[in-house]
């Protein structure tokens, strides 16, 4: 599973799919203090970035892709 | 032809051509106003001159061109790379109707019929609702003006990305599109409509906007979201912004044209024959000079000559050196087709290429800039064919996607050397010896000695390019024995290297100009014709005994190796009077292998300006050209290893 909770943490972990945006948002609105782990993320749906976007959760480490790291996250920074 | 018509016909082509490289540039600085102006200029003296004659169609097509361009200049709409293409389109027309013009003085019926196509290509595509004005910016593209005015002055594309609500069900990815933008500068994001309540929120549909810019051509960011064109908003900029840090300053290169004199070839041509008869009647008074010093009181005299004769070398000299200068030409003469067609090329084959041109200011005669051409064309589609990969193949061997041609041109001595290289798949050398091996070509024993840089020449063999099979290979050979062929023709060579995986260069080494060349005058069947001495290895005597019929040809054997022996009367097709006795023979070096060549006498040797044919005659098979005696009669100068092969 690459959405997860994991010790009060929300990871994602490797490839996330559009499929797991229903995933994360609801882990995302059920745990309003949880932060989201990124360190792993591989490719991540926009949809996920969507959710991220919009429920403003605080985000835990830079994924690898540098296009995220440079452009992406300072998106989700500047909209929280 | 009235002298109006053909002095259009030459201003045509140029302003064709010298518009059609402004909107290139154009299409990659979409933000270059002094090319703008220029291109402007061009379709504008093109249309006016068009209307001294009766050319209707062409004028009111470039009419519309020029409205177009205006329109663009005037900031009330955008240059697209399709409104290029379709103005392009009829720039090519219009050389095209010019051809006609000067072949058989009218221009086609089938060709003017196109006319209402391509004006309404002109329409169609530039629709100026869709463009809306870049001056008084409407609210549509007001917000990539000032995205790059605050966020990045050297972006050449902004583009707004508003993916459908239901794009993500069809499969669409929004930001892996948008990482593919090559030279990204600046990217946002915000609610197409205000955020919905937490629990109304829909985790599958997109409510993003993006916006970016891109230092990238705008084809390029084009590409990427060729499959969103609905979805997304690209807005060439440049005009508007860098208008105001750079001043444009007009462009010098295109006034360039007019400053000079044009002069008919046929007429330097004329002054280098004479030039050519003068150098021989100086040789004649050396001759004096000897008479004069054998006279019994002719030492004064003799030395008077000598004096005279040191002054006449001196200037004929000179004379030779600027005749030559006359007919020095860019090599970009020869190379300025070539962007066009690696433009086509590229969006044919579906293989993306960038074309690299170093040192195309460099010169050389018009003769060689103009034979030039045909080989080089040969070589590109070669190069784009065989050579370069498809973008897939590329991306699996780790290579950009976009292939990279380039064109270099190199001087050495007296020589140029114009290479073109492509970072494509390359040559396996082991293919081209079994393929030639296959086609006969070469002998298994022969094939097996062979080692690389000999396999790669055998794309050079005549006959291999026929080979059907060549373009299954990954090599090319398509007409390369076609390449050297004309590059030997003006005294050059070609050749190859390959490495697997990483390309192939092919190198053209030719003379800047054409050198005095020594000429061996020898006569057969009672006719004297010239041959070049570089091609000579030796002469010799054959006695009879030394000759071997084998069936209808014969051998001889000179130092223990065995040759061919040809008859020069048999090659020139004369009447064959071979003395009984010994015979006189040329050793020719032939395609690595050495050839007797049996004549009736040398006459003399002499250095003279050896021209290559021109006109009706350049395609005469074995002639190499002609060059004027002293005596003003005319010497054809063979190719011998032309009338070998």
């Amino acid at each position: 599973m690459s959405v997860a909770l994991l010790g009060g943490i929300i990871t994602l972990t490797g490839e996330c799919g559009v499929e797991e945006a229903e995933t994360l948002l609801s882990l995302v609105q059920s745990n309003p203090a949880a932060s989201v782990d990124i360190s792993a993320a591989g490719p991540v749906h926009t949809a996920l970035w969507q959710v991220l976007l919009v429920s403003g959760p605080r985000i835990i480490g830079q994924p690898q892709d540098p296009f995220i790291r440079r452009w992406v996250l300072p998106l989700l920074v500047s909209a929280t | 032809m009235d002298e109006l018509m053909a002095q259009f016909i030459v201003e045509a082509r140029e302003l064709v051509q010298a518009s059609i490289d402004d909107l290139f540039v154009l299409e990659a600085e979409p933000g270059n106003s002094p090319r703008l102006d220029s291109a402007f200029r061009a379709v504008h003296t093109l249309k006016g001159s068009t209307g001294l004659f009766d050319l209707g169609p062409l004028n009111s097509v470039l009419h519309k061109a020029e409205d177009n361009l205006g329109r663009v200049k005037s900031g009330t709409a955008v240059l697209d790379p399709v409104q290029i293409d379709a103005i392009v389109s009829v720039l090519e027309w219009i050389d095209e109707c010019v051809d006609d013009l000067e072949s058989v003085g009218a221009v086609g019926v089938a060709k003017l019929e196109r006319a209402l196509q391509l004006e309404a290509a002109l329409d169609t595509d530039f629709d100026p609702t869709v463009t809306k004005p870049v001056g008084d910016a409407g609210p549509s593209i007001a917000w990539a003006l000032s995205l790059a005015v605050s966020k990045g002055n050297n972006a050449s594309v902004a583009l707004r990305y508003q993916p459908q609500a239901e794009s993500f069900f069809s499969g669409d990815d929004p930001l892996a599109l948008l990482a593919q933008v090559p030279g990204i500068i600046h990217l946002s994001v915000k609610p197409r409509d205000p955020w919905p309540a937490p629990a109304l929120f829909d985790p599958f549909r997109s409510n993003l906007v993006f916006e970016a810019l891109s230092e990238a051509p705008l084809e390029q960011v084009e590409a990427i979201f060729r499959l969103v064109p609905d979805q997304v908003q690209l807005v060439p900029l440049g005009a508007a912004v860098t208008l105001d840090e750079t001043v444009a300053e007009p462009v010098e290169a295109n006034i360039d044209v007019s400053r000079s004199l044009r002069v008919d070839p046929a007429r330097i041509d004329a002054l280098l024959d004479l030039v050519g008869e003068l150098m021989t009647t100086k040789n004649a008074v050396t001759v004096l000079g000897t008479m004069a010093a054998g006279l019994a009181d002719g030492a004064d005299l003799a030395r008077a000559i000598a004096d005279a004769h040191k002054d006449l070398d001196r200037l004929t000299g000179a004379l030779y050196g600027g005749v030559l200068q006359t007919r020095m030409v860019p090599l970009s003469q020869a190379f300025r087709r070539l962007p066009r067609m690696v433009r086509d090329l590229s969006r044919r084959l579906g293989k993306p290429t960038e074309l690299l041109i170093e040192g195309d200011a460099f010169e050389a005669d018009k003769t060689i800039v103009d034979e030039l051409f045909e080989p080089l064309l040969h070589l590109v589609r070669n190069a784009m064919d065989h050579g370069i990969e498809a973008p897939a193949e590329r991306f699996a061997a780790d290579k950009p996607a976009t292939a990279i041609l380039s064109l270099r041109v190199v001087v050495d001595g007296d020589h140029i050397a114009v290479s073109l290289s492509d970072d494509g798949r390359g040559i396996d050398p082991t293919a081209i010896r079994a393929a030639a091996q296959r086609k006969g070509l070469v002998s298994v024993e022969r094939a097996a000695q062979l080692d690389e840089r000999e396999m790669l020449d055998l794309l050079f063999v005549p006959g291999f390019s026929t080979a059907a099979a060549v373009s299954d290979l990954s090599g090319r050979g398509v007409g390369l024995d076609a390449v050297r062929m004309a590059a030997a023709r003006v005294g050059g060579s070609v050749n190859l290297a390959s490495r697997i995986g990483l390309g192939t260069t092919t190198t053209l080494r030719l003379p800047v100009s054409f050198a005095l060349t020594q000429l061996l005058v020898v006569s057969v069947g009672g006719e004297r014709y010239g041959v070049p001495m570089q091609a000579v290895v030796e002469t010799v005597r054959i006695a009879p005994a030394a000759v071997t019929p084998i069936r209808s040809n014969r051998a001889f054997i000179l130092r223990d190796r065995t040759m061919p022996l040809l008859s020069l009367s048999d090659l020139l097709g004369l009447p064959n009077n071979e003395p009984a006795g010994d015979m006189t023979a040329l050793v020719l070096a032939v395609a690595d292998q050495q050839v007797g060549i049996v004549i009736d006498a040398i006459e003399e040797r002499m250095e003279t300006v050896t021209r290559p044919l021109s006109g009706v005659l350049s395609g005469m098979r074995g002639i190499a050209g002609t060059t004027v005696l002293g005596d003003g009669r005319v010497l054809l100068v063979l190719d011998l290893a032309e009338l070998v092969a």
